[in-house]
């Protein structure tokens, strides 16, 4: 336990030597078990603490990765194209979701970005209702971390909601 | 279930009317009036609403058809959805196009199947055009650079060549200008000298100011032996304090008192310029008269640059001398002439002016530019 008393306080380390302690299966997983664990995450805090609180939390976790993620997969990337070039190319090779920009106003902070196949969402059963907190919040932190200043983004599209590829509006938090 | 009516029509069921309204609207665009003969209003609002996604997805697909991004639709489904993706490829599309104008050549598209394999040869076939122009354009800026140097270097010899012309000619007149007084006094004392032919004592005298002359010829033929370095050497920094304890050695000032402000300055001019001072103070001591007491020469810093001033308490320049006293030729006895010492000046930017007030004696400005001075 930390000094702080935190148990589970993260850090980049806590996840492993893959490839020590991996040797022979690698990497890699089946999706069905990343969703296993997340929607039954989602399930029992759900119970716990409410949707909205749920919701909330795994904003927040998402945010987070993001943070990480850029400081530690990401790098320093010199502008907003070698940016969105660098996560384009992480997302697929990693297998978590085609990233694309639709719409990128950068002075006023403002843009549109999609993810195809999404890690968490896509082929999902319709329900009336965006799913995707988790990569709202993973957005948030790689804008924050590139920007310097706080993100605000929401999914207006899902495939929990019918559509066929998430899309976000991801907005400057104005001071 | 169709049912025919008494006058031999068939009546329409509520599944006929759906079925006929929703062919309609795909095939029109346009939601047909029959639908209100549906009787089950639960029926009815529901096939008004599928009717009415039909149009809007027809809608937005047209508007996406005429190049229309800006639309949204909000029907969900497979099939808005798909459409909703299509519009999402675009959008992005336009926002790589857009990133290839602005100059970034890194963007390629990918999982759009044949499309993706097209637009990426494209874009790398523009990144290689633009290797191939910034080499050109380096090899270009080479090249210029070159020229530029070659042009500098024979704008630099031909200004050192104007330079070296511009001195010959001033060596020239000091020469000429200076042994031409000499041989001129030599002349008229030769004359005189002979009237007293006899006289031993009297010639004496005479021979002593011959011999004088003969002295000042040799130094300014010296003199000129000094300047064989023209156009060799570059302008130097002369301290004013160094020039003037020179001249205090050769000029007879008598019971002239010599007053200077000058400590640490130095002045960025050419060899000559203690030819400079030479003829000014030359000039008051020869014209400022019995009653001159004092020469002082001081220094004091303007918005322009450094100001020497070097003034005396004599008799001042007579006014129909003032206007030409700066034309070549004129001057009474001196070699050089104050002609001649603002060409030595002029070199490196320095400028004298006349700017006595009348029975105050004479006073010169010399102006030395920022950058040609400094304090030491």
């Amino acid at each position: 336990m930390a000094e702080n008393g935190r148990k589970y306080q993260f850090s980049w380390k806590i996840l492993g030597d893959i490839r020590a302690g991996r040797p022979s299966l690698g990497p890699m997983t089946r999706l069905e078990v990343y969703r296993l664990m997340q929607y039954t995450f989602r399930d029992v805090l759900e119970q716990e603490f409410g949707a909205e609180k749920t919701d909330e939390i795994f904003y927040k976790a998402g945010l987070l990765a993001g943070k990480e993620f850029y400081t530690n997969v990401l790098g320093t990337p010199a502008d907003l194209n070698e940016f969105v070039r660098k996560l384009q190319q992480l997302l697929v090779e990693m297998n978590i979701g085609i990233l694309r920009i639709e719409k990128a106003d950068p002075v006023a902070g403002s843009f549109v970005m999609t993810v195809s196949e999404d890690l968490d969402c896509s082929g999902l059963p319709e329900t009336g209702y965006g799913i995707c907190t988790y990569d709202e919040g993973f957005i948030a932190g790689l804008m924050e971390s590139f920007t310097g200043v706080p993100f605000d983004v929401k999914e207006i599209d899902c495939w929990c909601t019918g559509d066929r590829t998430c899309r976000f509006a991801v907005n400057r938090v104005s001071r | 279930m169709a049912e025919r009516q008494g006058n031999g029509k068939k009546t329409l069921d509520t599944a006929d009317i759906v079925r006929q309204a929703i062919e309609d609207t795909f095939l029109t665009g346009r939601i047909p009036e029959n639908i209100a003969l549906v009787d089950d209003d639960e029926v009815r609002q529901r096939l008004e609403r599928v009717l009415a996604d039909i149009i809007a997805i027809q809608q937005f697909t047209l508007a996406m058809a005429h190049g229309d991004l800006s639309q949204d639709l909000a029907v969900k489904g497979y099939h808005a959805g798909s459409l909703k993706s299509l519009q999402s490829n675009f959008r992005h599309l336009t926002w790589q196009a857009k990133q290839i104008a602005s100059g970034d050549l890194t963007q390629r598209v990918h999982f759009m199947g044949d499309f993706s394999a097209s637009f990426n040869a494209m874009v790398e076939h523009l990144s290689d055009d633009e290797i191939n122009r910034t080499r050109r354009e380096e090899a270009l800026k080479e090249a210029n650079a070159a020229l530029a140097e070659e042009i500098t270097s024979h704008r630099l010899t031909l200004e050192a060549l104007k330079l070296t012309n511009r001195k010959l000619n001033l060596l020239s007149s000091i020469t000429r200008h200076d042994i031409k007084n000499q041989l001129t006094a030599l002349v008229s004392l030769l004359y005189l000298h002979r009237q007293v032919a006899g006289n031993p004592a009297a010639s004496e005298s005479y021979f002593d100011k011959e011999d004088g002359i003969l002295t000042t010829i040799i130094n300014q033929i010296n003199f000129t032996k000094d300047y064989e370095d023209l156009g060799i050497k570059e302008p130097v920094w002369n301290s004013l304090e160094s020039i003037i304890a020179d001249l205090t050695s050769t000029l007879p000032f008598g019971k002239v008192r010599l007053v200077t402000e000058i400590a640490g300055v130095e002045i960025y001019a050419d060899l000559l310029v203690s030819k400079v001072f030479y003829n000014l103070i030359d000039n008051a001591l020869r014209y400022g008269g019995e009653t001159m007491t004092e020469i002082r020469i001081m220094t004091g810093k303007t918005e322009e640059g450094l100001v020497i001033t070097v003034q005396d308490d004599g008799a001042g320049i007579p006014a129909e001398c003032r206007e030409n006293l700066f034309t070549r030729g004129y001057g009474k006895n001196t070699g050089f002439g104050l002609h001649l010492s603002r060409e030595i000046l002029s070199l490196t930017g320095i400028s004298i002016t006349e700017v006595s007030e009348p029975g105050s004696g004479a006073r010169f400005r010399i102006k030395v530019p920022e950058g040609m001075y400094r304090f030491h």
